[in-house]
């Protein structure tokens, strides 16, 4: 074994390298596709700079179908908004008792000491202007806690005022005693909050309802306080109200249906389409070499049950028994490259065994084993090396039917939940509606994606088969 | 050629029991999930008797190997059993959806090969120039284009944009055809065809590149035979050459990989129906898997499996029709 | 006047690295009756001159310059259709290497031989038939192989079918390319036969290409000697065997055995043809001749005539240029 890597080898090998690279580089398809390979493992390999989102968990980044941010440069679009998070501080409108002790950051602290037995209104604002179109979807949170209460029974109250007066209510809680904390969120999707508002409207468009008028907006916190004795005490601590519009735009490509990121989907997609077409690829030709030398070599019974294989699997409906398989043992992602890899090595083994058929008549093989040599030996050292060239180009072309196979699966919804691939891309595109709302941002992407990786492969495999193959290189 | 017959069928028969009986390991043996689950899940509520009906019914109750005695017995004479969830003969249902998918299939692949082979032709006849290139171009793009992707962006085209440009579906985007159907069986046929034009379009345009690559490829091997150099030194026309001489020696490899590539195209269109909700053996096939019903994925995958080796034999044998030299080794 | 006038003929091939000059300045006359035997290294560029007399070109081949004449008649110059219509096999046919793919496989012998009558000459189906039957005959195969494939033929079978195809319009010339490589030695000398035969009985002119000067000695009256596209020898048959003036053709006669003659030692050429792309400056051969000069390096020799009539040679050392 140690003799394989000899320094002799290892010249020779060099320079075996060296030539090939010298007539790869003459052919212009191989450089283009060496070139779309590097910039998909750049990608692959800088997925965290390239995009700050996670592929998977997300925040809600803007509306459902958001479009790409640079379409506002057509006129059409030129009035979409990108999402905009407003931190509402708020501000004391009407505190007759002096209640608010002053802030702790981010939130406002209010002390109730009942003097008598008078009810107390507390009334907090916070302003933030609004001059865009309405938004399709908005939600606003904040959240308070009381503690120390005594004797009091209090009301939460949120109103928004438009510039133009009108009011609607977003929150009203009453008839609160004890210490309690609440998270308020009010999403406009939310049908509950629909219906609060507009009892018979259910499905109302709240983004149209709230933000047509441009101007100043106001948030109106309402506390007030019933005091049950006269030593009536609460302490209650208000969180800024933080209010998400949610933009018609979003990032490099917009989001999908699920609020997601598509850019940095697509991004991570690089990582895994490599990992599956080159996984499945070299299990796949390591197995067709393996097969195609031995039978090729031995002949005989091993040969026959070979090739009998080989022409039980190009009988197999591939894609059919795929999904069968791939159904019953789990949608995993590991399972898929096995059997992408399992069912895809029966054409290359015939091609390696006729060409070890020839290899193993030519007179330095007959040299070799003249001389002792055994069988394992010889195809180490003498056959597996002359059909490197073949098993390679093989490879390369093994590696986009992988991503394309792959891409199949997922699309039709066999391909592992974990793993966002862009055949996952497209099958939920496909399957929340993204052709319906005309959402070009997220069915292009992914499948350009696919095209352009599985084209890398193409061209660099077509490149190669005209080096390795001389009768191809006629036909250009 | 008769002994060589028999042979091959001896061959092919061999295959298929093999075939068979993987699948009998795959869904009966191996499978995680027994059978009877698919149809009585344990969540349902279904009395012990009942469950055992349905067992003695589906023939679950023998011992595996006169299960798989009786089910190679049946898969053989074509009797596929009752799907587990429609509660009625594969056989009948299969008739009922392979229309669909032969309508499909059969004018997709006329289609792709009326307009390639042309195409290969004048690329090979005019080797070097532009359409040549674009003939190469077009078919390594076949190699890198998922054609479900080809149909994706037509669809969003043709039936949403268009739609949305336009006001009407200028192809529709789901079904056979519309509903209800028209009653005039000439409008009917109309709509089947309307309906069928994206499936088919969109097909041929992923399909007709390697097919016009695969003829050129061809037909530029034959033309660089020393016999066509015989043939121009007859002083015979290049028409005669190109469409005597050299198409005449291309068409058993042609032939043949038609009838090898249909097999392949049929399990591909498995996307095609999926996508526009054809009622096929495709779309039949995933909601058998969806639903687990095994008897369906048994027969589709044997009914699949036969016709590979079918078209095989027909590829076979149609070389020996057309290429002199192989008929010669069959007679013997 | 001579049937055939080859003057100044230059072809080249285009490839992606370049122009590959296979034929470059080559004269030569055929006679009627004469036979001429072009001989030379494979990839000298006989085959490639052989093409060009009937414009079978490879795509990538062009004639870029000289003149080839026919009768006086110059066919470089002609119209592609006149000349497929008129030329081609009707006055100048070929004899391909038979064992190789020269026939189609997919049509009968018989078939290939009536294509070529019923596209250069009004006769009806029946007629034609007959025809291709005779010329099997004539060269020698049983009239009912005319139903046969090519593939149902031996190579010699094969050899003799193509040659009958080549007589199936009475040409004025054949030009046989190889007409005995890859036949084994006993079908070489049946086919070398036949040959002899048809030329003494039709009256036809040929050019012969092979590598074998043994076989040109025995069917040739002139011979001219290939070497890198270029002619180094012309002239009589008997001359240059009997006096080869340049030392390349000195080499090529004692590289091949001769068929019937005495018993020589054979030797090979040292060295290799050379890169058509890049032919070396001089005398193309000099890197290889054992008599190289340093004038044969810089100048390169013209085919000069020697003493003895009809003998050419382009060699520095007879008497080639004057200084």
């Amino acid at each position: 074994m140690a003799s394989l890597f000899s320094r002799d080898k290892r010249i020779i090998w060099m320079r075996r390298i060296r030539n090939f690279w010298e007539e790869f580089s003459h052919t212009k398809i191989g450089l283009v596709g060496l070139g779309l390979l590097v910039l998909y493992i750049l990608v692959a390999a800088l997925s965290p700079w390239l995009t700050p989102y996670d592929p998977i968990a997300q925040p809600r980044l803007a509306q459902s179908f958001a479009m790409p941010e640079w379409v506002t440069v057509f006129p059409q679009f030129s009035n979409l908004t990108k999402t905009r998070r407003i931190t509402l501080s708020w501000n004391v409108e009407n505190d007759p008792l002096n209640l608010v002790t002053g802030g702790w950051g981010t939130s406002v602290g209010v002390q109730y000491k009942a003097g008598d037995l008078q009810p107390v209104l507390l009334v907090l604002h916070s302003k933030f202007s609004y001059a865009e179109i309405p938004p399709n979807e908005f939600f606003q949170q904040f959240a308070y806690q009381s503690t120390d209460t005594k004797d009091v029974e209090y009301s939460v109250t949120l109103n928004l005022v438009t510039p133009e007066g009108e009011i609607y209510q977003f929150w009203d809680e009453g008839g609160l005693t004890g210490d309690r904390g609440q998270w308020v969120t009010r999403d406009s999707k939310d049908p509950l909050f629909i219906a609060a508002l507009f009892p018979n409207e259910p499905g109302k468009h709240l983004g149209k309802v709230f933000f047509t008028q441009k101007g100043e907006y106001t948030f109106v916190l309402e506390l007030r306080f019933r005091p049950k004795s006269m030593d009536a005490t609460a302490q209650l601590e208000i969180s800024d109200s933080k209010l998400v519009i949610l933009g018609h735009v979003h990032g490099i490509l917009g989001a999908d249906y699920f609020a997601k990121d598509i850019w940095a989907q697509v991004v991570y997609g690089a990582q895994l389409s490599l990992a599956i077409g080159f996984l499945a690829a070299i299990v796949g030709t390591s197995i067709g070499i393996l097969v195609g030398v031995v039978s090729g070599y031995l002949g005989g019974i091993a040969d026959e049950v070979s090739m009998r294989i080989v022409d039980i699997l190009l009988c197999l409906p591939l894609l059919p028994l795929l999904l069968a398989l791939v159904n019953l043992y789990g949608r995993n992602v590991y399972y898929i490259v096995l059997f992408i890899a399992i069912f895809g090595w029966q054409g290359l083994a015939r091609v390696i065994r006729s060409q070890t058929l020839s290899i193993r008549e030519t007179a330095y093989i007959e040299t070799a084993r003249a001389s002792g040599a055994g069988g394992f030996y010889i195809m180490l050292r003498h056959i597996i090396p002359n059909i490197i060239p073949v098993a390679f180009a093989s490879m390369v072309l093994a590696v986009p039917s992988a991503i394309l196979f792959e891409s199949a699966l997922s699309f039709l919804g066999f391909g592992d939940p974990r793993v966002p691939t862009w055949g996952k891309m497209l099958q939920h595109a496909f399957q929340s509606g993204a052709f319906i709302n005309l959402a070009w941002w997220w069915i292009i992407p992914p499948g350009i994606a696919i095209i352009g990786i599985c084209m890398a492969f193409v061209f660099i495999g077509f490149a190669f088969d005209e080096i390795v193959n001389p009768r191809l290189r006629r036909r250009r | 050629m008769r002994e060589y017959l028999i042979k091959r069928i001896i061959v092919s028969l061999f295959i298929l029991w093999v075939i068979a009986t993987l699948n009998f390991v795959i869904f009966q043996v191996i499978s995680p999930i027994s059978p009877e689950e698919t149809f009585a899940p344990l969540s349902l509520e279904v009395s012990p008797e009942v469950r055992e009906n349905l067992r003695e019914l589906y023939g679950l109750n023998d011992d595996l190997h006169i299960r798989y005695l009786k089910y190679i017995r049946n898969m053989f004479t074509f009797d596929f059993g009752i799907s587990f969830r429609s509660r009625r003969p594969i056989a009948s249902e299969m008739a009922v959806r392979l229309p669909a998918t032969v309508l499909l299939l059969g004018s997709a692949m006329v289609a792709t090969i009326i307009v390639g082979t042309p195409l290969g032709i004048l690329a090979a006849s005019r080797r070097g120039s532009k359409l040549d290139i674009a003939t190469i171009g077009s078919g390594l793009l076949t190699w890198g284009v998922p054609v479900f992707y080809i149909q994706l962006v037509g669809m969003l085209l043709f039936c949403f944009y268009f739609n949305r440009w336009f006001g009407f579906e200028f192809f529709p985007s789901r079904g056979l055809y519309s509903i209800p159907p028209p009653q005039n069986p000439l409008a009917f046929m109309g709509d089947v065809a309307w309906h069928m034009a994206l499936p088919v379009l969109t097909l041929v345009v992923g399909g007709f590149g390697s097919w016009a690559l695969y003829t050129r490829n061809v037909l530029l091997d034959a033309l660089t035979q020393d016999y066509i150099v015989t043939a121009r030194a007859k002083g015979l026309s290049e028409r005669t050459v190109l469409y005597r001489h050299a198409f005449r020696s291309t068409l058993p490899p042609i032939v043949t990989i038609i009838a090898l590539s249909i097999p392949g195209i049929i399990t591909g269109a498995m996307i095609t129906e999926f996508i526009f909700t054809l009622p096929g053996i495709g779309q039949w096939y995933l909601t058998g898997l969806n639903s687990g019903d095994y008897p369906v994925l048994q027969s589709v995958l044997f009914t699949y499996a036969i016709l590979t080796i079918v078209c095989n034999l027909i590829a076979d044998l149609l070389y020996g029709v057309l290429d002199p030299r192989i008929r010669v080794g069959m007679r013997r | 006047m001579a049937l055939l006038d080859v003057e100044n003929l230059r072809m080249y091939y285009e490839i992606m690295r370049g122009e590959v000059k296979a034929v470059d300045n080559v004269s030569f006359q055929v006679d009627t009756k004469e036979s001429l035997g072009l001989a030379g290294e494979s990839g000298c560029g006989k085959t490639s001159a052989a093409l060009s007399i009937l414009k079978l070109l490879p795509w990538n081949g062009k004639i870029v310059g000289g003149a080839i004449r026919l009768g006086g008649e110059d066919i470089v110059k002609m119209k592609d259709s006149e000349f497929r219509n008129k030329i081609r096999w009707k006055r100048i046919s070929m004899i391909f290497q038979g064992a190789m793919n020269a026939l189609h496989p997919t049509y009968t012998v018989g078939h290939q031989i009536t294509e070529a009558i019923l596209k250069h000459e009004v006769v009806s189906k029946r007629e034609a038939n007959e025809r291709a039957t005779k010329l099997i005959e004539l060269v020698g195969m049983e009239s009912e192989r005319v139903k046969r494939y090519p593939h149902e033929l031996s190579g010699g079978m094969k050899q003799r079918a193509v040659t009958a195809m080549a007589l199936a319009c009475n040409p004025d010339l054949v030009i046989a390319d190889e007409p005995t490589t890859a036949l084994d030695v006993i079908v070489q000398a049946q086919v070398l036969k036949v040959m002899k035969e048809l030329k003494s009985r039709l009256d036809i002119s040929m050019i012969v290409i092979s590598h074998d000067l043994s076989l040109i000695s025995e069917i040739c009256d002139k011979s001219a000697i290939m070497y890198a596209g270029r002619i180094a020898e012309y002239g009589d048959v008997v001359h240059i065997y009997k006096e080869a003036l340049h030392p390349y053709t000195e080499k090529l006669i004692t590289a091949f055995p001769s068929v019937i003659g005495p018993k020589t030692e054979l030797s090979s050429i040292p060295g290799f043809p050379p890169d058509l792309l890049r032919p070396p400056p001089g005398c193309r051969f000099h890197p290889r001749c054992p008599y190289a000069m340093e004038i044969c390096c810089k100048k390169e020799p013209s085919l000069m005539e020697v003493e003895s009539k009809d003998h050419f040679v382009a060699c520095h050392l007879h008497g080639g240029e004057k200084k």
